[in-house]
């Protein structure tokens, strides 16, 4: 009987664990790292405000592309972008190369980028980023 | 091979080129305009940034078929003698050492300055943070800025 | 020094000819930065100065610049005993001539500390001549004329005249036998704060680099080259060749270079071959190679680099032993600008042009390659970006010639970054182990260093601080063969070596309860007074940079606003340097505020100049401590680009402070001291604000290595 509670309660610990990990993650700490991040390698393109250059580097502000799938973001910062894709309804053609950034920092990356200039997106953690990497 | 239309430092050239050529390789090749250089192709170093319509962009990673529509200065068409105020600032702090990433360093510092008169120096660090220098010019980058904001970097 | 009288205008008609071809610097501008065109000249004495028919005074400057300022430097040299307005002098690069100059290398920060004396004699010959030829002009005695930035004054009469008016009467004058060079203390330029030369042509985009050569019917080359430990099987050219531009695809041992009319046509064309290699030795990772290290420093080797005392006894005897171990990474050069270089091999002469740190070897090695003679090869240099040892080999230029060869076409061969990162000849990837025995006394008593490194006859540099200061010192050195190619890497083993021994020498004193710089003092005196084998330093000297270092950076305060001190000093190059870092460590995060930086560089010739010199060295010892790192899978650079490969950018400046020792010594180097020490102030100041002592390159605090 005692083994059966001591189990129960590692499995609700368990269960539990993932959305107490979520609370924990500090997304202001992430952003802040993460914009250090984007001012050296990515700014350059997508600009200061993320607003791109039209019909050259696609706008990474309020750009519907980007929000729609957190994982093709991940994906592209570690292996780069390459082939034509509608942003905001205008095409883009222009290869982005891949980033040799660790978990961490593409997760802050992409927190800063997904939660700045009026983009408002759920938080990408590094055991995310690790697991898309595989 | 395809034909397009430039305007680069006020002169429109007419060339016959593959459409996925960069532009670097365009303006360096047939244009003789050697001041943008060449560092890494991938937007990581700022040595090959021009202006297209004002804005500072890499010119190894934009291809030319991309760049008809707008108005692209280089190195050569900031200043007829150098007489911009970052360029008369880069000399009066001294920059350069090797010199080669130098032209994309000022041709950002012109386009920012010319949004942002009165810059800090987080503002700076933001702007210029694209560039590599492997001099180590930075410390006198950001001086040159400072001082070209004094002197009315907006020209 | 070989003076030449050159009366006829050989040697200018020679210029304006390569000139013609596109291969000269396309304009000279004076200090002044005021742009002039070719002129006649008048008098030419030596390889050092020449003054035109117009009356244009042009000072030669013969040194590959990349940076490091010798356009400047040399030719202020030359210009202070010609006694010359700076501001309205021109600075001309000549080619290479082995005949006029000693030495055309950049390299061992060596070219004022080795041409001091020649640049100096260059431009007093000249004065002297022209003196004399007023003197016979006026029909007065020399001695009672003098001269002003380029006149030539007879106050008994006031007669004046201009170096120009002068220069056809002393082109028939015999060189001066005896040269008299000027007392340092009438000095005007030597000692002033000047702007480089090249600052205009610079920053109007105006000047030119290798890859900006251009020359008719020049091809532009790209090549597909094996990596380490690969060599070529078979290539199909054909898609290469189908590539719109392409004219020629030709093969040079195991690379093949794709040749066409532009540089896009030429990357498409190499792109588009298609080639199978083949391992011709076993394919190196970095997992091999530090495996290989670390068993080899835990064995001595056969001769010791240095041997003082007894260590095993020492050792036997000690209360207290330290051990550390420190882990360099291997290091690309990336100079801003990757290797190109530009050939014209035709069957009876050659013409070579381009960026290269040491023309005369690049001369040889393509001599040697194409089967030519040297005199019937000309070299010519080009604006550089940057070097940092990558251009001191020949691999490039001897590549350019031969596909010049083969294609029979003058050509440009263009490297791509990432042919740059992968064909390097890197900074050595090492272990260094350090022992330190303590006496019951609490004394440095041994001092043990067991280094092995990749490719280099000596991983170590033995003769280094605190050699001389320990009674019983032993430096251990073991080389590790690679198919990894190797070479000098700004300030070549002293750029790692003085970052370990620096920290090794702030943990001792730690563990010794003392303060790091009255430890290092204490180690001075001990090699003052009382010195074990030889002293490879000038004690005085490395005191006096320790100690204004220490006063600058207002060492022994630490914490304060969260400011935390570290110290560091070095000796390279006849350069001392001792920095003070302030750092503070917010997580994992380091900041680097400020370094102080303290030199005894003998007589300063550019003040601004010798700054530049320094910030830059800090800066490249801060930056590759912080980011730099070259790894291998397969003889395959895992870092392709600069989004993988980081480098300090802007954001990661520290404020900088450089302070000269006031000396009237001979001058000493500067391209390369700078570097040392800051890896090791800044490791310093880590451990003053975290307790952790950092034991590899690049640093990062979220390796816990106690």
């Amino acid at each position: 009987m005692k083994k059966v509670i001591v189990l129960i309660c590692i499995a609700a610990a368990i269960a539990t664990l993932p959305s107490f990990q979520q609370k924990q993650f500090d997304l202001k700490a992430s952003m802040k790292r993460g914009e250090e991040i984007y001012i050296s390698y990515c700014l350059s393109c997508h600009m200061d405000q993320g607003q791109g250059i039209e019909g050259i580097y696609p706008p990474v502000a309020k750009s519907d592309y980007l929000m729609a799938d957190k994982n093709r973001s991940i994906i592209q910062i570690i292996k780069g972008a390459k082939g034509e894709m509608t942003v905001n309804g205008k095409k883009y053609d222009m290869e982005m190369p891949g980033f040799d950034l660790s978990d961490e920092e593409v997760s802050d990356v992409l927190n800063y980028i997904r939660n700045s200039w009026g983009n408002k997106g759920a938080p990408v953690t590094p055991a995310e980023v690790k697991a898309v990497r595989k | 091979m395809a034909t397009f239309k430039l305007t680069v430092n006020n002169k429109t050239h007419t060339v016959d080129v593959d459409p996925d050529t960069p532009l670097l390789w365009v303006l360096r090749d047939n244009l003789g305009l050697t001041g943008t250089k060449y560092g890494c192709g991938v937007a990581q170093c700022g040595a090959c940034t021009v202006h297209l319509n004002g804005n500072a962009v890499r010119s190894c990673s934009l291809p030319v078929s991309a760049a008809t529509s707008g108005k692209i200065t280089t190195i050569e068409g900031l200043s007829e003698d150098g007489s911009h105020p970052v360029q008369l600032a880069w000399e009066a702090e001294d920059v350069p050492q090797c010199g080669y990433c130098q032209s994309g360093q000022i041709m950002t510092a012109a386009a920012f300055l010319s949004r942002k008169p009165n810059p800090t120096d987080a503002e700076i660090e933001t702007a210029m943070a694209g560039h590599i220098c492997r001099c180590g010019t930075y410390y006198r980058i950001k001086k040159a800025i400072h001082l070209a904001a004094e002197k009315g970097g907006k020209k | 020094m070989n003076n030449t009288l050159t009366l006829s205008r050989r040697s200018f008609l020679k210029v304006t000819s390569l000139a013609g071809g596109g291969l000269m610097l396309g304009f000279h501008a004076t200090a002044a930065g005021d742009l002039l065109t070719d002129a006649a000249e008048l008098f030419e004495p030596n390889a050092y100065v020449k003054i035109s028919a117009e009356g244009v005074i042009t000072i030669l400057a013969p040194n590959p610049e990349l940076g490091q300022g010798v356009r400047t430097t040399l030719p202020m040299i030359v210009a202070e005993e010609l006694d010359v307005d700076w501001n309205t002098i021109a600075i001309e690069q000549t080619p290479l001539n082995t005949k006029l100059y000693e030495r055309q290398v950049a390299g061992g920060s060596g070219a004022v500390r080795s041409s001091w004396d020649s640049f100096r004699k260059g431009g007093a010959a000249a004065r002297q001549m022209l003196l004399e030829a007023a003197a016979k002009k006026w029909n007065v005695n020399v001695s009672e004329c003098r001269t002003d930035k380029g006149f030539v004054l007879h106050p008994g009469s006031g007669k004046k005249a201009s170096y120009g008016e002068l220069a056809s009467t002393a082109a028939t004058l015999e060189i001066p036998k005896e040269i008299k060079l000027k007392d340092p203390a009438d000095y005007k330029i030597i000692g002033t704060r000047q702007r480089s030369v090249d600052n205009k042509g610079i920053i109007t985009g105006k000047a030119k680099y290798g890859f900006d050569i251009k020359r008719e019917g020049m091809l532009y080359a790209m090549l597909a080259r094996p990596t380490f430990g690969k060599k070529l099987k078979s290539f199909d050219d054909k898609a290469a060749r189908a590539v719109i531009g392409v004219k020629n695809v030709v093969q040079h041992g195991s690379s093949i270079a794709v040749l066409a009319t532009s540089t896009w046509a030429a990357k498409k064309g190499r792109d588009a071959l298609k080639i199978e290699w083949e391992d011709e030795a076993p394919l190196e990772s970095t997992s091999d190679y530090t495996h290989a290290f670390a068993k080899m420093i835990q064995q001595r080797s056969d001769a010791p680099k240095r041997n003082d005392g007894d260590v095993d006894q020492a050792f036997a005897g000690a209360a207290k032993i330290l051990e550390t171990t420190f882990e360099a990474p291997f290091l690309p050069h990336a100079p801003m600008e990757p290797m190109c270089y530009f050939a014209d091999v035709r069957d009876d002469a050659a013409d070579l042009f381009g960026p290269s740190q040491t023309p005369a070897r690049t001369r040889s090695d393509v001599a040697r390659a194409i089967g030519l003679a040297e005199d019937k090869i000309t070299v010519g240099m080009s604006h550089q970006g940057g070097g940092f040892g990558r251009r001191l080999q020949a691999d490039y230029s001897v590549e350019a010639a031969m596909v010049s060869k083969l294609a029979k076409a003058p050509v440009l061969v263009l490297w791509t970054r990432e042919d740059d990162m992968q064909g390097g000849f890197y900074r050595p990837a090492g272990l260094y182990k350090y022992r330190a025995a303590i006496s019951a006394n609490k004394e440095l008593i041994g001092w043990h260093m067991n280094a092995a490194a990749t490719n280099t006859g000596n991983a170590a540099r033995e003769n280094s601080f605190p050699a001389g200061a320990v009674p019983n010192f032993r430096v251990d050195s073991h080389n590790h063969q690679s198919k990894i190619t190797v070479g000098a890497w700004r300030a070549p083993n002293h750029n790692f070596i003085a970052y370990t021994e620096e920290s090794f020498i702030d943990e001792i004193a730690h563990e010794l309860g003392k303060d790091p710089v009255a430890f290092r003092l204490e180690l001075l005196e001990r090699a003052r007074k009382n010195p074990t084998g030889s002293v490879g330093y000038d004690v005085d000297k490395y005191i006096g940079v320790v100690k204004l270092a220490a006063e600058m950076g207002n060492w022994g305060k630490q914490g304060v606003n969260g400011i935390y001190k570290g110290f560091g000093a070095h000796y390279s190059f006849g350069t001392y340097v001792a920095q003070v870092a302030d750092v503070s460590v917010i997580g994992n995060k380091i900041k680097v505020h400020k370094i102080y930086a303290a030199v005894d560089c003998g007589r300063v010739i550019n003040p601004l100049g010798a700054e530049k010199q320094l910030e830059g060295g800090i800066i490249d010892g801060l930056g590759h401590a912080l980011y730099g790192e070259l790894t291998f899978d397969k003889g395959v650079v895992n870092q392709k680009n600069f989004n993988s490969y980081k480098m300090i950018r802007i954001q990661d400046t520290p404020d900088i402070e450089v302070r000269f020792i006031q000396s009237d010594a001979h001058p000493q180097g500067l391209g390369e001291p700078g570097l040392p020490p800051t890896g090791a102030a800044v490791a310093n100041a880590i451990f003053a604000a975290t307790g952790k002592r950092l034991k590899k390159q690049p640093f990062d605090l979220r390796v816990d290595i106690g």
